[in-house]
């Protein structure tokens, strides 16, 4: 999504029906980054709220409307390292462990599985395997929201399926 | 050695859609945490000011975490209108002049959000839309969800959908706008608040991930009972999406099918259309 030239300057102007317009737009993006990255549905609402809040507040250090989608990305990035780090933290040691629930509309069994094995892969694999292979970017989108060449995505991709392909068969192996 | 492929358990997830509902809470959220951090907008400025104000937050008593924010009215400046009464959750408005635009949060039962003027009256559940007080006649246009116009006596009832306009006139009789590639609005259905009640249960259960077999059930229900029903959109999609998912794929065409003629346009045609490629031929 590139936004036009005069959009992206409203939302530098902080129009409020330009950046209403915005938060409408990437909502469900950002609660789909966040989702598939591990984060509890209750915890990736919260994640996206603050998420466009940033936005919002530090517009001014987007470089250009085409940036802007790259831009959020890596907040969200942020945010997600960010909470997955306190979660981790209380699973340690306040013993805390994270329910598997849906966080999407009528969500079968095989997408929560799915989400499960996703978060133990590592980090960089997990990253562009979602954007390839589930946010359905091309090599050189997902390239640009992560800021890598697409030489690195295309290596990256080809160990992350070999990765999912290998914790899904030992997930089976666990048994119910 | 041969290129690992992409592996079929992720199709799960790539089709995986966000419910409205979070979404809206997502939308209203970010704005309550922009208004809490500075007042950068006019209207948040105006409200710290208790000066003239360009747009209010009607607040509402305390909830729950999870229950959506207040209604907001967005004001034009020139503007005139007042909260005549509460209605539950909703309230009614009386808009005399100038332009407001409306932003209402899901409502229950027999809760509504009335907007009435001189020369019509607007019920919504749900919804955003924009209603201007020009001259003798009021416009009114919604951007997301449904509400039903009429005069303030009840008559000539007609259901707007997102991009549709309206002029009520006085004089003139009302002439509906519509996309072209829209049937043009008849006369609206009557407000069905028992069916309204079972789609949105439906629609929490949906979101929760709960009981998909009494989700489709409820829909069902509300198709039987209110097929022109303004929730009539929501309860085709869903009842396919979830017979599509029970493996009940004969309802699932049906239902597809059904919804594709009757909303071409709609974002949620390409859904069905992807994953039930007979709607396409």
């Amino acid at each position: 999504m590139v936004l036009p030239p005069e959009h992206f300057q409203r939302l530098q102007a902080g129009d409020e029906q330009a950046w209403a317009r915005l938060f409408r737009a990437y909502a469900p993006r950002i609660y789909r980054w966040a989702v598939h990255r591990g984060v509890a549905a209750g915890n990736a609402e919260a994640l996206a709220q603050e998420v466009l809040a940033t936005a919002w507040r530090r517009i001014d250090r987007c470089r250009a409307p085409e940036a802007l989608t790259a831009w959020l990305y890596q907040i969200t990035r942020r945010q997600v390292a960010n909470h997955r780090r306190k979660a981790w933290f209380r699973r340690v040691f306040v013993g805390e462990a994270p329910a598997a629930t849906p966080a999407f509309t009528a969500e079968p069994e095989a997408a929560i599985s799915a989400r499960a094995v996703l978060a133990r892969l590592p980090a960089d694999l997990a990253e562009v395997l979602i954007l390839r292979d589930v946010e359905g970017h091309t090599r050189d989108e997902a390239a640009a929201l992560l800021g890598l060449r697409p030489g690195t995505v295309a290596s990256r991709l080809r160990r992350a399926r070999a990765a999912f392909e290998a914790a899904w068969t030992a997930r089976e192996g666990e048994g119910p | 050695m041969t290129e690992p492929e992409r592996h079929p358990a992720l199709d799960a997830l790539a089709q995986a859609e966000v419910p409205d509902a979070v979404q809206a809470r997502i939308v209203a959220g970010a704005q309550a945490r922009v208004e809490r951090r500075a007042p950068r907008w006019p209207w948040v400025a105006a409200l710290a000011a208790a000066g003239v104000a360009a747009g209010v937050w009607i607040a509402q008593a305390p909830a729950p975490a999870h229950d959506p924010p207040g209604h907001q009215v967005l004001a034009e400046a020139g503007a005139q209108w007042r909260v005549v009464e509460r209605l539950g959750r909703g309230q009614r408005v009386a808009l005399t002049a100038g332009v407001a635009e409306f932003v209402v949060q899901p409502l229950t039962g027999g809760d509504a959000f009335i907007v009435d003027t001189a020369q019509a009256r607007v019920r919504v559940v749900g919804t955003r839309f924009r209603v201007a007080v020009q001259g003798e006649c009021t416009a009114i246009s919604v951007s997301e969800g449904v509400v039903q116009v009429s005069r303030p006596d009840g008559a000539e009832p007609s259901q707007l959908t997102a991009g549709d306009t309206r002029r009520v006139c006085p004089v003139a009789p009302p002439q509906p706008t519509a996309p072209p590639s829209e049937a043009p609005p008849s006369v609206a259905p009557p407000v069905d608040p028992p069916g309204q009640v079972w789609v949105q249960t439906a629609l929490g259960l949906i979101g929760a991930g709960q009981e998909p077999a009494k989700a489709r059930a409820l829909m069902e229900r509300y198709l039987a009972e209110h097929p022109q029903g303004v929730f009539a959109q929501e309860a085709l999609y869903y009842a396919a999406r979830l017979a599509l998912e029970a493996g009940d794929r004969a309802t699932a065409l049906a239902r597809g099918r059904a919804f594709v003629q009757r909303f071409p346009d709609s974002h949620r045609t390409a859904w069905l259309r992807a994953r039930l490629p007979e709607l396409s031929r």
